[in-house]
């Protein structure tokens, strides 16, 4: 009984926290388009505006905080969701987490080889957001149906 | 794991102090120092936020707000019992963070009427926040 009436607080969470985290992902895309207007020539003059030092600084706080959104809301999704779903999840997280990393290296391939990588850097953006995106969609999709039907069926205990 | 989860919720608390304390300076604490710093001031020729900075500063404050909710929040629910109480308080932090967040929002691009709603949300927020944190480590101690 216990569990079920902490998987409901969870749950409330969750659903709470699909409400919340877009405005993370909105946020991050409408500055990425101010500074960069969303075209490979914005993209190059950007980023080739600054130093190696000028986008470490960017660096440093993204290549943590970025794996830790992913981290949280795919943690949320494998501690609930059926077993046999994981395959889903599993491309989900590699999808993201590469996408992170080749959002991470392309401004200093940009720096160093130029505007080629420009188009990388757009592409890698779209497919991290449209992979943050479908995370939120899946957990959404997962636990924002009545709470009286998933305490029994789709929402198994928390694994810890 | 209450020794993990103890330290975490120490230093969750340290960052909400450090936080109330350096946007106090940074950002102001009442309505007039918030609309200088937004819109800025003729008088001490003090120039506005820029666009890009707004929405630097509300990317890193929704980021930071989402974390903290969904941190001190299941560790709330694991500490606690009582389904009354985990509610209030989920309800509460989720309140006043998305508050927060359509207040900061609504000041610069709406209408200058939100910045009551930023800082008196802020100030819920860092009082929620810290007494949720300050509860857990009492529990776990």
């Amino acid at each position: 009984m216990e569990n079920m009436v902490n998987d409901r607080s969870y749950l409330l969470v969750i659903r709470l926290f699909c409400v919340i985290a877009p405005a993370t992902i909105i946020s991050g895309a409408f500055l990425f388009y101010l500074k960069t207007s969303f075209t490979p020539e914005g993209v190059f003059e950007y980023y080739s505006k600054k130093t190696l030092f000028g986008y470490t600084e960017i660096v440093w706080f993204h290549i943590f905080s970025i794996p830790l959104f992913a981290m949280v809301t795919l943690h949320f999704i494998h501690l609930f969701v059926d077993p046999h779903k994981r395959g889903k999840i599993l491309f989900l997280a590699k999808v993201l987490f590469i996408s992170v990393l080749i959002n991470i290296i392309t401004p200093y391939a940009i720096i160093y080889f130029g505007k080629p990588f420009a188009f990388v850097k757009i592409a890698a953006f779209l497919v991290m957001e449209a992979a943050l995106i479908a995370t939120l969609l899946e957990l959404k999709l997962h636990f924002c149906t009545p709470l009286r039907k998933k305490s029994t069926s789709r929402c198994s205990k928390p694994r810890h | 794991m209450s020794l993990i989860i103890r330290s975490l919720l120490i230093f969750t608390a340290l960052f909400v102090a450090v936080n109330a304390a350096v946007l106090n300076g940074l950002f102001g604490s009442d309505y007039d120092e918030v609309y200088k710093t937004l819109f800025g001031d003729e008088e001490t020729f003090l120039d506005p936020l820029s666009k890009e900075s707004f929405y630097l500063y509300l990317h890193t404050t929704s980021f930071f707000v989402t974390m903290l909710f969904s941190i001190i929040s299941s560790i709330f629910i694991r500490l606690f019992d009582s389904v009354t109480m985990q509610k209030i308080v989920v309800w509460s932090i989720f309140l006043s963070s998305s508050s927060l967040l359509i207040g900061l929002f609504g000041a610069f691009e709406i209408s200058k009427h939100f910045i009551w709603l930023y800082i008196i949300s802020f100030y819920i927020w860092t009082i929620v926040t810290m007494s949720v944190s300050l509860c857990c480590i009492w529990r776990t101690w």
